[in-house]
């Protein structure tokens, strides 16, 4: 009898740690991992800028060392029903690019804010480094099922040399053409989807990307505010 | 004469700006990500851009950064112990106040900070025009600390509206008081405002005022690491909670120096990881994930490694794309020339070799098969493009120059699009090998410049970049390195991490094989992944 229950006592001990372990990492899984908004783009593109007016505060800013951290309560519409989102501006260097993965890995992703700087002789200038930012980021977001939304922030509207929506969309489209061609013959396993979205059109993409103009220094941001409203109340 | 001073967070928001030039200061924080800045002690920067003259201190998650004209020139310790100064006042005045800073404060910090800022300034003045002859008033502000901490308690007493004080009386009797209890003190601060040619009340309080904040003690210099011995961090330790960072250190540095990377690289690394960790908390997996993070950021390119796009960007030139090859004897320069050729042609360009080692016997017949191989090759894919080789036999002296300059001629004409410039291998430590690389430099004057370092060297590695990097002169550094025979060393790669870490110059390629088709983009994420096993 002995043996039999020191038996039965390990096998229930074993039953009740096993579940217990898997009960208290599910829990710290949804603990850390907040639902988030990451803002990302360019230098000088204005992130850190949409990201203060977020949370309300406007402030001259330079340029980031860090990526920032900040909460607000969406949908900022409708305060009543509102909930706590985190909210990620991240450096706009070419040095941090390779980190990405580990950021967003670490939180749940809503969505993504692609600052775009809509000045003539900007965009031109940064056009091939736009399309590998955003190559890197897709490469990582495209792997989740549906992928994740974008909004792609046409920031500085304002300016009277500043690029229409449309033509942000068609150049950008093209450059990641060429950018897409030039990664895919490096030949690594992870890139290879992008054989199937070739050539390279947004809606092929399996995250809704949506292309909004205004400008955060001259407070036109209700298109790109809507939009953070409409991911929350309605998740896909 | 351009100047400003701004205290801000890491993450960009401006604390206090001095005045509204901040838009330089971009270029500060971008030599600090990229680390072409000079690190001149413990969380203080120098850097020095387009005619300005930067200087940056961290403390406590928050920077002090200010600039001037290049052209003048003050200690390094003064500027470090006034943005020590000026931190301190900021972090006083603010550290017990919640989020909102209301206006009153603000209005207040301005002002110290101000009058700090306005104080160096005059310094440098003076600077200029006694042309250093005289020793520079010493400012009290690393008074003896016991004595001011009696009169700190003074300072929740004044009331300040819009920058003066109400209480005037308060604050006469409150500086009599000092002068009191310290009368080094108070003669030296009398001596400063006679420096200074403060005349009004407001400024002498401000001066006051400012003794008082940094009088205070230093919690910088208090800050007492308590040691987590005892049963209890033992038991902790155990499940991995909180270790000793030193024994980490050690066991991580002697892991990188057995990859490959030299013991004084890894030092830097190993320190940077343990600033940046100070003060936390720190637990096994943290201090790997740092690791790792700072070996991804050191790999990183800083600017664009597309190079094909950067030669279509640049097609409408009449000149060609000038590409020129350097490194030490027998680390593969032909080889990886051939095998960027072979690239190139791939991508639908005609590629011109020149070869401009006209010293080593064999050099341009190596080159002439190589060519023949690609131009084999190239006819079985059916490719558009041409390739050539364009060669003056061998010769001493000015030779090269001649003949690279000849290339160039007949790359324009016959319409090539890149030109690979092939040079002599050269031993970096003999400066008369390296110095006509200079001349050389000057004369091609190559888009882009590309050493050539095998995956095999050692410690040497680090000195071998250096030393390329600055045979170009001060205005001309390297462009790419290519890491070869990265197939001959398995996991230790850290000659990499020794030669990114020396120049800041990033990999562009890796050659990692006998063919043509063996040279393969860097992939950061593998080459960390090696490091860390």
């Amino acid at each position: 009898m002995d043996s039999i229950q020191i038996i039965l006592i390990t096998l229930i001990l074993g039953l009740v740690s096993v579940v217990g372990i898997y009960y208290i990492q599910n829990f710290e899984l949804k603990s850390t991992k907040k639902p988030t908004f990451l803002i990302i783009g360019n230098n000088y593109s204005g992130k850190t800028t949409w990201f203060m007016k977020l949370q309300g505060k406007k402030k001259p800013t330079i340029s980031s060392i860090e990526a920032n951290y900040g909460e607000i309560r969406l949908p900022l519409s409708q305060d009543s029903i509102a909930k706590p989102f985190q909210i990620v501006d991240y450096p706009g260097y070419l040095k941090y690019d390779n980190l990405f993965k580990n950021l967003i890995e670490d939180i749940n992703l809503k969505g993504v804010c692609f600052v775009i700087d809509s000045e003539l002789n900007n965009f031109n200038k940064n056009l091939n480094l736009i399309a590998i930012k955003l190559f890197k980021i897709l490469t990582i977001t495209e792997t989740y099922p549906n992928g994740k939304d974008f909004l792609f922030m046409v920031n500085k509207s304002d300016l009277f040399n500043s690029l229409p929506v449309n033509k942000i969309r068609t150049l950008l489209e093209a450059e990641m053409n060429k950018v897409i061609e030039s990664e895919l013959k490096n030949n690594e396993d992870e890139l290879s989807f992008w054989h199937d979205l070739l050539p390279f059109k947004f809606e092929k993409l399996n995250g809704n990307m949506d292309f909004k103009s205004g400008s955060v220094l001259k407070g036109k941001t209700q298109d790109w505010e809507n939009w953070l409203d409409e991911i929350v109340v309605n998740p896909q | 004469m351009s100047q400003s001073l701004i205290v801000h967070s890491p993450s960009g928001e401006i604390l206090y700006q001095y005045n509204n030039k901040i838009i330089p200061f971009n270029d500060l924080i971008g030599s600090l990500v990229n680390e072409t800045s000079i690190q001149l002690d413990d969380n203080f920067f120098t850097s020095s851009i387009n005619q300005k003259r930067f200087y940056c201190l961290k403390r406590d998650d928050i920077y002090a950064s200010l600039y001037f004209d290049i052209v003048t020139t003050i200690d390094n310790d003064k500027i470090k112990s006034k943005l020590q100064d000026i931190l301190k006042t900021y972090i006083k005045l603010t550290e017990d106040l919640e989020e909102d800073i209301d206006e009153d404060i603000q209005i207040k910090i301005k002002s110290l900070i101000d009058h700090q800022f306005n104080q160096l300034m005059k310094l440098q003045a003076n600077d200029d025009i006694t042309g250093n002859s005289t020793p520079e008033p010493v400012t009290p502000m690393k008074t003896p600390k016991k004595v001011n901490e009696k009169s700190s308690g003074k300072k929740a007493m004044r009331k300040w509206v819009d920058g003066e004080m109400i209480d005037q009386a308060d604050g006469v009797l409150d500086f009599s008081e000092s002068k009191e209890s310290d009368g080094v003190r108070a003669d030296s601060q009398q001596l400063k405002v006679d420096n200074m040619t403060f005349k009004k009340e407001k400024d002498l309080v401000l001066v006051n005022e400012l003794n008082d904040i940094l009088g205070q003690s230093d919690d910088e210099d208090d800050e007492d690491e308590t040691p987590t011995s005892g049963f209890l961090s033992k038991f902790t330790s155990y499940f991995g909670s909180s270790i000793d960072i030193d024994e980490v250190s050690k066991k991580f540095h002697e892991q990188l120096v057995n990859k490959n990377i030299a013991p004084q690289t890894s030092r830097q690394i190993i320190d940077r990881i343990k600033t940046k960790l100070k003060g936390k908390k720190i637990t096994l997996p943290i201090f790997k994930q740092t690791l790792i993070d700072e070996l991804t950021k050191i790999l990183s390119p800083n600017i664009s490694t597309d190079l094909l796009y950067d030669i279509k960007s640049k097609s409408s030139r009449s000149r060609p794309y000038v590409i020129s090859v350097v490194g030490v004897n027998g680390v593969g320069k032909s080889t990886n020339l051939a095998k960027l050729a072979y690239w190139f042609l791939q991508n639908n360009m005609n590629v011109l070799i020149c070869a401009c080692d006209t010293f080593r016997s064999g050099a341009v017949e190596q080159l002439k098969v190589h060519v023949k191989n690609l131009n084999t090759l190239n006819e079985s894919n059916q490719s558009q493009a041409k390739i050539d080789i364009f060669e003056k036999g061998y010769g001493g002296g000015d030779h090269v120059v001649a003949t690279a300059k000849s290339a160039i001629e007949f790359g324009t004409k016959n319409d090539f699009d890149v030109i690979l410039i092939d040079t002599a291998g050269r031993t970096h430590s003999n400066a008369k090998l390296m110095a006509p690389l200079k001349k050389f430099g000057d004369a091609a004057d190559p888009d882009k410049i590309i050493m050539v370092g095998e995956a095999l060297v050692g410690t040497d590695s680090v000195e071998q970049a250096t030393n390329f990097n600055s045979a170009f002169g001060n205005k001309r550094n390297l462009d790419f390195f290519i890491i070869s025979k990265v197939d001959t060393v398995g996991d230790l790669v850290g000659t990499m991490i020794n030669m990114v870490m020396a120049t800041n110059v990033p990999i562009l390629f890796m050659g990692t094989g006998q063919t043509y088709t063996d040279i393969k983009r860097l992939n950061v994420k593998l080459i960390v992944d090696m490091l860390m096993k």
